[in-house]
């Protein structure tokens, strides 16, 4: 009885049918298990060839191992035998007869053909499986092992591949079939570990060959393949193992687990490692399971656990697979008709083994720890984004909870996801806020240089690997932007790379097979399955959401990285569909990260934009083109980088000329919006210079790796030409444009000021026994602190709280009408309107006012950005504003009319808080008003004794703002024209709170539920297991009956019946000795007469004679 | 030949190429422009409409000693009443603060010394809805004074034409209008050279008052002395006053300095007479020389006639000018611009001195300046003007080229009023008009609008009834 399990079947299946069809083996019946349920498609192709075949539509796909198990339920009997097939094998005529004969003869249990390649059957793929003590097994033949008969020896093996084996019915139900908790991977060890517990043989006939197209992978990208081969590896060693033995065996696999994990990070497997680890901690809560099942094994136990563990290989299969799998990879060719511009064939080359991965990373981390020892060894200087954590995380997300905004002057718009991100990412930095700074820079950088090397996967060589991510991690942009403190571009230098790579991934463009670039092409892209499309779009969406959350201007970025790639591959030729699936990932992902942020995710353009200035920045085509935009001056060597720009594009073919022209369309794009922005020459909005380099940086890198690769594969070797120089041109460009970046190992700070506008400042405007109040900084927006707010002019303003502003400062909020009456309080300074500025900003908190010149980041004393004219000159000729400090860096203006954030007005005091005008407000001075419930501005309460009168709050009016005065609740009310206060009545103890809407708590959930459903698409998570397998189960009624069907040949001639069937522990064969009997012999007379007739051949006297001789 | 990397490789070497040429000049960066009304200027009137506007005195003499007195004048040219607040400061004791009500088209005046009592008192207007008009007249018995008072305090003033030549006393008078103390380096350029009084360094004005400073103690005996007076900390007003008794200067000056060096110095009035001495003083505070051009206007020029040749005025120094010097001026009015360059700006002061029998009539006036974005008003204002009838009390200068239309008001208590025969006054390009203030025009605040750009003069009588003439700005309307 063959079963073949069908899943989603290819044009190949047409051939596995007609290989089956084509079995000398007699009365051989077919079973095709259709995975995927009905399909009338599939059962018209096998009954077109197999018109007697059995077609079984499961209900579900529970996998490979419990849908073989089904054919236990359909197929009665045990006298026969089951030959399991996938899908995608295609066996020689003779396999099943041979495998037979072979059983008999070995008096087997269960028995495995030689596996070869389906388009090279010359090339081996298994024959048997080696299996350490840990469930891990190991092919036997090297990949890429050309079969020269030298593994043509039936041999005894400890388990084969599920590919095709064959097995006695009989032990097959007596073993309870394959794991059904097994979906793939590892249930073909499994099966065959319990058929040695029973005292079964497995051997592998060599005689059987059976071509095996092995890609399962690129079949089910749906499925983590690391993580199931992992924890089915540890399920059957938990169970299989004997209970003398797994006490050692648990302490190995723990501490193998942690070697694993160390090796596996360092050797670029940490994603092998991290399956270990998640198998081994999935595997407590699952105890119960395994403990059962281990009851269940117990009884099928024949021989003893030594014999079985004798079998088995020797030391760990799983650290040497580690070196195994750096030595071949799965890349992509043309398609199965030889196309190059359609879906390519999955296929396994060597990859070079090489320690360049593991020297280049170990070199990166040395080099970027050594780049940023003074930020590790004295904190990340306060300036332009960088701002300090908060002290508590905790803190950080009840913020994010709240339903009042308490940036700025208070609102009630969302507050950003970017809280949410922090809070939660600070378990990264073990809760230890003061290294949330120093963690996210360091971090940024690295995990960008990690994204480089995932997005240079599609390159086969590790060669372009390397200098893909050396040079984008050399590149001057990055003592760019952390001297300047712009922690956006930071995150878009993270985020970038990754993104392209997951929408590439996601469009399904992988690694191209070197050997499909003569056919010239285009991409390596493999058809995916929608899900596993939507899996990989949904992880695309969510690293975009959680980039955009900490930045909204890479919203902007990644859209417009999108539609550059999309032209520029339209541009290079890589055909629509490619062109098209990248609009659809990259498009669809952008979409994701801004749903992810909704509610907070309100932004207009200008909110995800520069603020502008008051003309063009002026640095210079130079400057702009070799990133020198922050502090440091490394010369224009970097310009060197854009000449494998051109000559990418000269010279490479096939992919990676795709990629260079891709590269070329993200350097040229971008880098023409810099230099038009630095020259104030653009009709709209973009995000700032150092954001819209980072897609030139990544350009950049990209181009220096396919001027490697072509190279090395277009150019090197061919006939003398231009090619050469060029090509030798382009690697010297590389070098040059990657050595300015030594200089950032022996500066150590990226080339950042120590002292900085807030070192100098924090003390001046830090909180004391005022009351609550607001700083406001006012200047150019590039050195304010704070998210700025733009005046006109090249003007803008920022408001924070006491002290140093801190991270959650960076995010904007919406204005409201308080925004516009602060504006206009600020217009009236500036317009010379009135000389009572303190008291237009008094109502709003206002106790100083900063002008920045000089604050270390992008305006240095070296290199001052120019004060805006006329602005310490109005804020100094106002009477109530005290000039408290005047230096180059920065003027600290006291508002002598300010009253504290919560003042109590009494008297008649009281009366001028229902002022609604500027014109009425500047004449008066409120400045004597106490403060009351301090607190209330951080914490949205505060309790304590209020007067009789009227308390002012200075937040835009909201009624959920609720106070309680002695028991009587006081309504909220309108003061000063757009914000709130209380009249109290009567004083006493008060308490002051905001209560957050049930709007603001179902958008939270809404928001929760967005991202868990992110996740869930994210993931690989399926069903959960018992569900698959009670569907797949079902009731199923008896269609084959072994006992029936199967007529035993009968012993007509002289074929010798080398072995009846007979107990497998009493075999004589049989390297184990039974304990106990398992199976009931058959009667010898029956089986010899079936067997005998079997093995009639008339053709073949030799045969005879031997059989003669061996009886 | 791949034709594939054809449209990518010719996009990206047309880009490259294209940034190249059309991006490789440099591009000069923009400053951001937070304010251009709160740059130190001339004293100007802030249109009607604001929340409030402030004007600083620079002071009067307030000690109460007979013929020595000062007062300050608030105007009004609207049809609302005007309510402010005017604040006295003094040298000791604490500022006097008073509710102050202007009616309609009127104008008060407050007798300094009647509120405090101080050697020199300076006081500052604040009036609620902005507009009006402040300045002050200071009398001294060698004469009256009159000066349009400051719209800001400032962080520097200067003062280029300082005389203590025996016989002459100048004060500086420093107020601080702002509830903080001011701190001021005072440095004085003389013949001998730069004087940095180490008493006046790090000199403190206190909040709220007033300061005064005896140059002649510091250095006596010296004509062409530049005052520059720099606030590390916090803004301050600084006038000057200078009682001149020499034989060839006669008179009394109050002043307010300038809150800032320019490149161009403006004079409307200037006369060529033989009993007229016409002398400017260019003091550059900068640290390079300056190179300051004097150009004449206001008349046809002679063929024999020479251009002024460049003045260089060393930093730190001052220099006189005098334009008896210019060969050939002809006996006409005329104006005159210093102009220099952007990068050494100076200040520059005229010192003018009309002798009638015998007995000199000495004004000294700072140059007008344009405002820091260019500005030259259209309209001014005259709030203390000639209670007689008075001659060519105001010189117009039109420095356009086109011809201006000149109409004077009168603000009377019947509203806003042309004054008859003073309207539609046609100015040349680039030409002189002296206007007679006679009928409704004496005593009252009046309105110069022109359809083009003017300086505006006043020079009117020393004091009521007496020879000799004091020449003042009007004040430009902001805009």
């Amino acid at each position: 009885m063959a079963v073949v399990v069908v899943h989603g079947p290819g044009p190949w299946f047409d051939e596995t049918v007609q290989s089956l069809a084509s079995q000398d083996y007699p009365a051989l019946s077919t079973v095709f298990l259709l995975a995927d349920g009905a399909d009338d498609d599939t059962a018209a192709r096998i009954r077109a060839v197999l018109p007697e075949a059995f077609v079984e539509a499961l209900g579900a796909n529970p996998g490979f191992g419990p849908a073989a198990n089904t054919v236990a339920q359909i197929v009665e009997g045990d006298q026969g035998f089951f030959c399991f097939c996938h899908d995608d094998v295609a066996l020689d005529p003779d396999a099943i007869r041979l495998m037979v004969e072979e059983l008999y003869r070995s008096n087997a249990g269960i028995i495995g053909p030689k596996l070869v390649t389906w388009e090279h059957p010359r090339i081996l793929d298994d024959v048997g499986l080696d299996v350490d003590r840990f469930g891990q097994p190991a092919s036997r033949v090297d990949v890429g092992e050309v079969d020269q008969e030298q593994h043509d020896a039936v041999t005894d093996v400890f388990a084969v591949p599920s590919a095709c084996f064959l097995t006695r019915a009989d032990l097959f139900r007596a073993l309870g079939g394959f794991d059904a908790a097994m979906s793939f991977h590892g249930e073909d060890v499994d099966l065959c570990w319990r058929a040695h517990i029973s005292g079964a043989r497995v051997i592998v006939a060599p005689a059987a060959r059976v071509r095996h197209r092995e890609q399962l992978e690129s079949r089910r990208p749906d499925l983590n393949h690391v993580a199931l081969r992992a924890r089915h590896a540890l399920r059957s060693t938990l169970t299989l193992t004997s209970g003398s033995r797994l006490p050692v065996r648990l302490l190995e696999i723990v501490v193998l687990t942690a070697v694993e994990a160390v090796v596996g990070v360092l050797s670029g497997h940490a994603r092998e490692a991290w399956a270990s680890v998640r198998a081994l901690v999935g595997a407590i809560p699952r105890f119960p399971t395994l403990l059962a099942r281990r009851g269940a094994i117990a009884k099928l136990r024949r021989v003893s656990d030594t014999e079985v563990h004798d079998l088995q290989s020797h030391g760990s299969n799983r650290l040497a697979s580690f070196r195994r799998a750096r030595e071949t990879q799965l890349v992509i060719g043309v398609d199965d008709h030889g196309n190059a511009d359609g879906d390519g064939a999955v296929v396994r080359r060597w990859r070079e083994r090489s320690m360049a991965p593991l020297v280049t990373w170990i070199a990166v981390i040395l080099a970027v720890l050594l780049a940023s020892r003074t930020l590790i060894s004295r904190s990340v200087p306060t300036i332009g984004e960088f701002l300090p954590f908060p002290d508590s995380a905790r803190d950080l997300f009840g913020d994010f909870l709240s339903g009042w905004n308490r940036r700025e002057l208070g609102s009630t718009t969302p507050n950003p996801t970017g809280l949410a991100v922090l809070s939660i990412g600070s378990v990264l930095w073990l809760f230890h806020m003061g290294l949330g700074l120093t963690v996210t820079v360091v971090g940024a950088i690295l995990l960008g240089g990690l994204g480089v090397w995932r997005l240079t996967d599609l390159f086969p060589s590790n060669r372009e690997r390397v200098v893909a991510l050396v040079t984008y991690t050399a590149m001057p942009l990055l003592p760019g932007v952390i001297s300047t403190g712009r922690l956006s571009a930071l995150i878009a230098f993270a985020a970038l790379p990754w993104f392209v790579h997951l929408v590439r991934s996601a469009a399904g463009i992988g690694t191209a097979d070197p050997n499909a670039a003569a056919a010239d092409l285009a991409d390596g892209v493999i058809a995916l399955g929608a899900r596993e499309r939507i899996r990989r779009i949904a992880v695309a969406g969510i690293a975009v959401a959680i980039a955009v959350a900490m930045a909204p201007p890479v919203l902007l970025l990644v859209a417009a990285v999108t539609i550059v790639l999309v032209l520029s591959s339209i541009l290079v030729g890589a055909g629509w569909r490619t062109s098209g699936w990248l609009l659809v990932a990259g498009a669809a992902a952008t979409a994701i990260g801004w749903l992810l942020n909704l509610p907070a995710a309100n932004w207009s353009w200008s909110d995800l934009t520069a603020v502008p200035l008051a003309g063009a920045p002026g640095r210079g085509l130079t400057d702009v083109a070799s990133m020198n935009i922050g502090q440091a001056r490394l010369g224009l060597l970097a310009l060197a980088l854009y000449v494998p720009v051109v000559t990418g594009l000269l010279l490479s073919r096939a992919w990676r000329l795709t990629w260079a022209g891709r590269a070329a369309g993200l350097v040229v794009t971008f880098g023409v919006l810099a230099v038009l922005q630095d020259r104030d020459a653009l009709p709209f909005r973009v995000p700032e210079v150092g954001i819209l380099l980072v897609p030139v940086a990544l350009g950049l890198a990209l181009a220096a790796a396919c001027a490697v690769a072509s190279f090395a594969s277009d150019v090197a070797g061919g006939t003398f030409g231009w090619r050469q120089p060029l090509g030798v041109l382009s690697i010297v460009a590389v070098l040059c444009g990657t050595f300015p970046a030594l200089l950032t190992l022996t500066d150590g700070s990226w080339f950042t000021t120590r002292t900085t506008m807030m070192t100098l400042l924090a003390p001046r405007v830090a909180a004391d026994d005022f009351g609550d109040f607001r700083v406001l900084y006012i200047g150019d927006p590039r050195v304010l602190p704070a998210t700025p707010h733009d005046l006109g002019a090249g003007i803008s303003y920022a408001l924070t709280a006491p002290g140093v502003p801190h991270i959650a400062d960076r995010w904007t909020t919406a204005g409201s009408d308080a925004d516009d009456e602060l504006g206009q309080a600020l217009a009236d300074v500036s317009s010379g309107a009135t000389q009572r500025g303190g008291r237009l900003l008094a109502p709003y908190a206002i106790r100083y006012i900063v002008v920045p010149h000089i604050d270390g980041g992008q305006s240095t004393a070296s290199d001052p950005i120019e004060q805006p004219i006329g602005l310490s000159d109005a804020f100094g000729a106002q009477l109530d504003l005290r000039h408290l400090f005047t230096s180059p860096t920065f003027d600290v203006f006291e508002n002598t009319a300010a009253f504290p954030g919560t003042a109590a007005f009494t008297g008649s005091l009281a009366d001028a808080t229902a002022a609604s005008g500027s014109a009425e407000l500047v004449r008066r001075d409120l400045s004597g008003a106490p403060p009351v419930l301090n607190g209330t501005l951080e914490d949205t309460s505060a309790s304590g004794e209020v007067p009789a009168g009227v308390v002012a709050l200075a937040v835009p009016f909201d009624e959920r703002w609720t106070m309680n005065v002695a028991g009587e609740e006081v309504p909220a009310s309108v003061g000063f024209g757009a914000l709130t206060s209380f009249e109290v009545a009567t004083g006493g103890p008060a308490g002051l709170d905001y209560e957050t809407s049930t709007s603001r708590h179902a958008e939270l959930v809404g928001q929760a539920l967005l991202w868990v459903a992110a996740l869930v698409a994210a993931s690989r998570l399926r069903r959960p297991g018992w569900t698959r397998r009670a569907a797949a189960r079902g009731d199923r009624a008896t269609v084959i009956d072994l006992a029936d069907d199967v007529e035993l040949p009968t012993d007509a001639g002289d074929v010798p019946v080398l072995v009846p069937l007979e107990p497998v522990g009493a075999t004589a064969g049989s390297r184990h000795k039974a304990e106990r009997p398992l199976f009931r012999p058959a009667d010898p007379a029956e089986r010899a007469a079936w067997v005998d007739d079997m093995f009639a051949d008339e053709d073949d006297p030799g045969l005879g004679g031997a059989r003669g001789s061996r009886r | 030949m791949n034709l594939r990397r054809l449209p990518m490789l010719v996009v990206t070497i047309a880009a490259l190429v294209a940034v190249v040429l059309g991006a490789g000049s440099a591009v000069v960066p923009t400053s951001a422009v937070f304010s251009t009304v709160s740059a130190p200027w001339m004293p100007a009137a802030p249109l009607p409409g604001g929340l409030t506007s402030a004007w600083f005195c620079p002071g009067v003499p307030a000690a109460g000693e007979e013929g020595r007195t000062g007062i300050v004048a608030v105007f009004n040219s609207g049809e609302a009443a005007l309510r402010g607040r005017l604040t006295v400061l003094r040298v000791d004791g604490e500022p006097v603060t008073q509710d102050i009500e202007v009616p309609p088209f009127d104008s008060k005046e407050f007798a300094l010394d009647t509120i405090v009592e101080s050697p020199y008192a300076a006081a500052y207007v604040e009036i609620d809805g902005g507009g009006g008009l402040v300045e002050q007249r200071a009398v001294d018995p060698a004469g009256q004074s009159v000066a349009a008072c400051a719209n800001a305090s400032a962080r520097e003033w200067y003062l280029a034409a300082g005389d203590t030549l025996d016989g002459s006393v100048e004060r500086l008078v420093l107020s601080n209008p702002h509830d903080y103390p001011a701190v001021v380096d005072v440095t004085l350029a003389t013949e001998r050279g730069v004087r940095v009084p180490e008493q006046y360094q790090g000199f403190a004005v206190p909040a709220q008052s007033v300061r005064v400073i005896d140059v002649n103690a510091i250095i006596g005996d010296q004509t062409r002395i530049g005052v520059s007076v720099v606030a590390s900390r916090g803004r301050v007003i600084v006038g000057r006053a200078q009682l001149l008794e020499t034989p060839d200067r006669a008179g009394f000056v109050m002043t307010l300095a300038a809150p800032a060096t320019r490149d161009q110095w403006w004079f409307a009035y200037g006369e060529r007479a033989d009993n007229v001495v016409e002398n400017y003083y260019l003091y550059n505070p900068g640290d390079e020389d300056a190179e300051v051009t004097p150009v004449l206007l206001g008349f046809q020029q002679s063929a024999g006639m020479e251009a002024p040749a460049t003045i260089v005025v060393a930093d730190g120094e001052v220099v006189e000018f005098r334009m008896a010097d210019v060969a050939d001026l002809p006996a006409e009015p005329h104006s005159v611009v210093f102009s220099t360059e952007p990068s050494t700006p100076i200040v520059v002061e005229r010192v003018l001195t009309r002798t009638i029998d015998t007995v000199p009539t000495t004004s000294i006036t700072l140059g007008a300046t344009t405002r820091p974005d260019g500005y030259v008003a259209t309209t001014w204002y005259v709030g203390l003007g000639p209670s007689v009838a008075t001659q060519g009390a105001l010189a117009l200068y039109n420095n356009t080229s086109a011809e201006s239309i000149v109409t004077l008001q009168a603000i009377t208590p019947q509203g806003v009023q042309n004054v008859a025969g003073f309207e539609d006054i046609a100015v040349a390009p680039g030409a002189i008009r002296y206007l007679d203030i006679t009928g409704t025009a004496l005593g009252n605040q009046l309105i110069i609008r022109s359809t083009t750009q003017v300086f505006v003069e006043r020079v009117l009588p020393r004091e009521p009834d007496a020879q000799g003439r004091v020449a003042v700005w009007a004040v430009p309307a902001n805009a």
